[in-house]
């Protein structure tokens, strides 16, 4: 394990904490882990955002060739593990929605 | 025709022939997903080998001995020494006399043992344009130079890795035409699956386990078809792209061999790489300063590495010429950057150029597929690929027969029977024999002989077992029931993986404790700890199935007494 | 029995089809890019992989075509006659590289 390996622990966290977002945007998602709506947009922009950041310590990790893949697959890994959280427990996602997430705030 | 709309085509489409060529893009993708730690299965499968991987030996102390003693395959040499030899030139070489033409040895940042193979060349062909190759191989350890023994498989890379682009069926290349027809499917249900699904972003994360089984197996489905979409459709193409030249597509060595050819003559002209024998013998200089010479110019060009692959052509010939290329273990490309010397004197003869556009994107592609990168969490990622896209095909089977079975049963059809049976042996049946095997192999004894025909009969065994059996007790399906051979499968999944990490306990003294404390080696421990994380797996799913069947039995017995 | 060939006709033939069609219309197409490309003074196994990238996704793409449009003739006609004069041109473009 080289120095440079070490960014990808950022990166999966940056991308597990996206796809998070991004399933939070969904109504029926949201509305599993609290009461109310979602913000849609700003949850889906900071679900792009975090996929970006993420794909930043890919590159920093590997090989840009090789960051492509792990960023790839990475984002599967990450989409599916959401999805079981989802379906077995969901509230693990509460920290995730967080006020200004939420439409309410916007009023 | 009857398809009234696009739409209704592209589902007649996923669902067809996703069923048909299902069957078999499960054993691809189930043993792909082997095959990417097929490495490590060998070292688990053979325990003389657990040691650190080695750089490539020296050629001059180590290689040269054993290509010097080194035969040619004796099946081979009966199989092809009467179509290559000319009878009318004189008597058939015998097997031991063959002189050597080529000599090749192989590495990669994961393997302790080395591959090594000979291509011994025919003295009187009778079609002078061909290579006329017979080879012979050996696996050696790098450290002495001393020979694997040869009743030993290596299961992972020489059953579980050609088993997923060849089912290791080899009559006239069958399985890999059978895969390749799966694969090109594979790309067809995959484009109409998009299609036929418009709410792609909503199914990324949406599983309700609590419907019911058919709407559930419908969510599993989606779900892991589409995040790992990008993985299916590249690995499906690059496995096409693969195997174009010399199965898929063969236009270059079938119609269009003369410009190949051609081509061949013009290129050894133009790099100075002789492509013919000389015909006047010459001894071969120090290999070992090559490969100095070799690193240096690859330390020069700030990609310093060691060699992965090492080729002597024309040997023993003024001609000959040796190739040495780098291992690609820090990129995707594997590329190589062979640089090529006179065997004579060692002088060099050519750098490799740096590759066209499109030569680069090929090789990107078929690097991702070959994976030779060092890179391990990445390999896990596609193991999890691999296995998501098991989970995708599998459900597609459950759900055909869920959709069904009921309608099925009013009709006295036997569909959706026949299609469960299949579905059992593809799915819990293919995990049965592949550790069936690996039980075996550390339960017959070493010395056995043809010990690995041995594994690999009893996987065979395996499979028919799980789908005798499955048929066997398939007769619920006609009620509109469950098989219960998915959950006794299942039980039996979880039997044979404990065994096989107690018999690799008991037979090589190799617990987990010391492979992941004491003594680390991660080959062995990840092995075991996968085998355990199986056998936890299905014994999940096989309780499940049980609690479920014992409910609906209490049920309707309840029912009955009312 | 009759169910059989009523499966074979509307089903199995047309998969058949599109998928045999499609594949001759790759072939073609490669072959004479190959050819093509070496006619023009390209390199050979640049133009080789060129083709081979190229091959499966116009494969794909051919074989939906003549699946989804069954009814019309001119997905047949483009991949099974485009494909043979497409192979012929090819090979006679190689007879001319080789002279």
């Amino acid at each position: 394990m080289n120095n440079s390996t070490v960014w990808l622990i950022p990166a999966i966290i940056l991308m597990l904490v996206a796809m998070g977002w991004l399933a939070l945007s969904l109504p029926g998602h949201w509305k599993q882990v609290r009461s109310g709506k979602p913000a849609s947009r700003r949850l889906r922009l900071a679900g792009w955002s975090a996929i970006v950041l993420s794909a930043l310590c890919c590159l920093k990790a590997d090989h840009a060739t090789m960051a492509v893949l792990v960023w790839l697959m990475l984002m599967a890994a990450a989409a599916a593990s959401v999805g079981m959280i989802l379906s077995m427990r969901p509230r693990m996602l509460k920290w995730l929605s967080l006020g200004i997430f939420a439409e309410e705030f916007r009023r | 025709m009857k398809f009234a709309n696009t739409r209704q085509a592209m589902a007649w489409l996923h669902t067809w022939l996703g069923l048909i060529f299902g069957f078999v893009l499960m054993i691809c993708f189930f043993f792909g997903a082997l095959s990417v730690f097929d490495r490590e299965i060998d070292r688990w499968a053979i325990p003389d080998t657990r040691f650190d991987p080695q750089p490539m030996p020296s050629f001059d102390n180590v290689l040269i001995d054993v290509f010097n003693r080194t035969e040619p395959d004796i099946a081979e040499y009966n199989r092809l020494m009467p179509v290559y030899h000319d009878s009318a030139a004189g008597d058939i070489t015998p097997r031991t006399e063959l002189p050597a033409d080529e000599y090749w040895a192989y590495t990669t940042h994961r393997d302790p043992v080395l591959l090594m193979g000979i291509g011994f060349r025919v003295p009187k062909p009778l079609n002078t344009k061909e290579h006329n190759h017979i080879h012979g191989r050996a696996t050696i350890d790098p450290r002495s130079g001393e020979e694997l023994p040869s009743n030993s498989l290596k299961i992972g890379s020489d059953w579980f890795y050609p088993l997923h682009y060849s089912l290791n069926l080899n009559w006239n290349f069958i399985g890999f035409y059978i895969v390749g027809i799966a694969a090109f499917f594979m790309l067809v249900a995959l484009v109409s699956g998009v299609w036929i699904h418009r709410k792609i972003f909503r199914e990324f994360f949406t599983f309700r386990r609590e419907k019911k089984t058919q709407r559930a197996t419908l969510d599993l489905h989606n779900m892991s078809g589409v995040v790992a979409l990008p993985f299916h459709f590249f690995f499906a193409l690059t496995g096409l792209i693969i195997f174009a030249a010399f199965y898929y597509l063969p236009v270059t060595n079938t119609m269009l061999k003369p410009l190949h050819d051609m081509h061949e003559t013009m290129e050894a002209n133009a790099t100075g790489l002789p492509h013919q024998r000389l015909g006047i013998t010459a001894q071969i200089a120090s290999v070992d300063d090559m490969v100095t010479e070799a690193k240096r110019r690859w330390a020069a060009r700030d990609m310093a590495g060691e060699v992965g692959f090492l080729m002597v052509h024309h040997v023993g010939d003024a001609n000959s010429y040796v190739s040495i290329y780098r291992a690609g273990s820090d990129r995707v490309s594997l590329v190589g950057e062979g640089i090529h010397f006179k065997s004579s004197n060692g002088e060099v003869l050519r750098e490799d150029p740096p590759h066209s556009t499109a030569k680069s994107i090929a090789e990107f592609l078929t690097g991702l597929h070959l994976q030779h990168f060092e890179h391990w969490f990445l390999r896990w990622l596609y193991v999890l690929g691999g296995l998501l896209g098991c989970v995708c095909i599998a459900t597609g089977f459950i759900f055909f027969t869920e959709k069904r079975k009921q309608q099925h049963a009013k009709n006295n059809s036997q569909g959706s029977r026949i299609v469960d049976a299949f579905a059992i042996t593809t799915v819990t049946g293919i995990i049965i024999a592949a550790v069936s095997m690996l039980v075996a192999n550390r339960i017959l004894p070493a010395d056995l002989a043809n010990k690995g025909d041995w594994e690999k009969w009893i996987f065979c065994i395996a499979l028919s077992f799980s789908f005798l059996h499955a048929t066997l007790r398939s007769s619920p399906v006609v009620r509109g029931e469950k098989n219960p051979a998915w959950r006794e499968q299942c039980f039996i999944i979880t039997a044979l993986a404990i065994t096989a990490v107690t018999a690799n306990w008991l037979t090589t003294g190799d617990h987990l404790i010391k492979t992941i404390f004491t003594t680390p080696y991660w080959a062995v421990a990840g092995v075991d700890l996968s085998l355990l994380a199986v056998a936890a797996t299905s014994w999940k799913a096989a309780a499940r199935l049980q609690s479920e069947s014992i409910e609906k039995e209490q049920s309707s017995s309840e029912a009955a007494y009312e | 029995m009759t169910l059989f060939w009523q499966v074979t006709r509307s089903y199995v033939t047309p998969v058949v089809a599109a998928f045999l069609g499609g594949y001759l219309f790759t072939w073609g197409l490669v072959s004479l890019l190959i050819s093509g490309m070496v006619y023009l003074g390209g390199d050979f196994h640049n133009a080789e992989t060129i083709g081979f990238l190229l091959a499966f996704p116009i494969f794909l793409f051919m074989f939906f075509w003549n699946f989804i449009r069954q009814t019309s003739w001119l997905p047949y006609v483009m991949t099974f006659v485009g494909g043979a004069i497409m192979t012929t041109l090819a090979y006679g473009l190689q007879t001319l590289v080789i002279q």
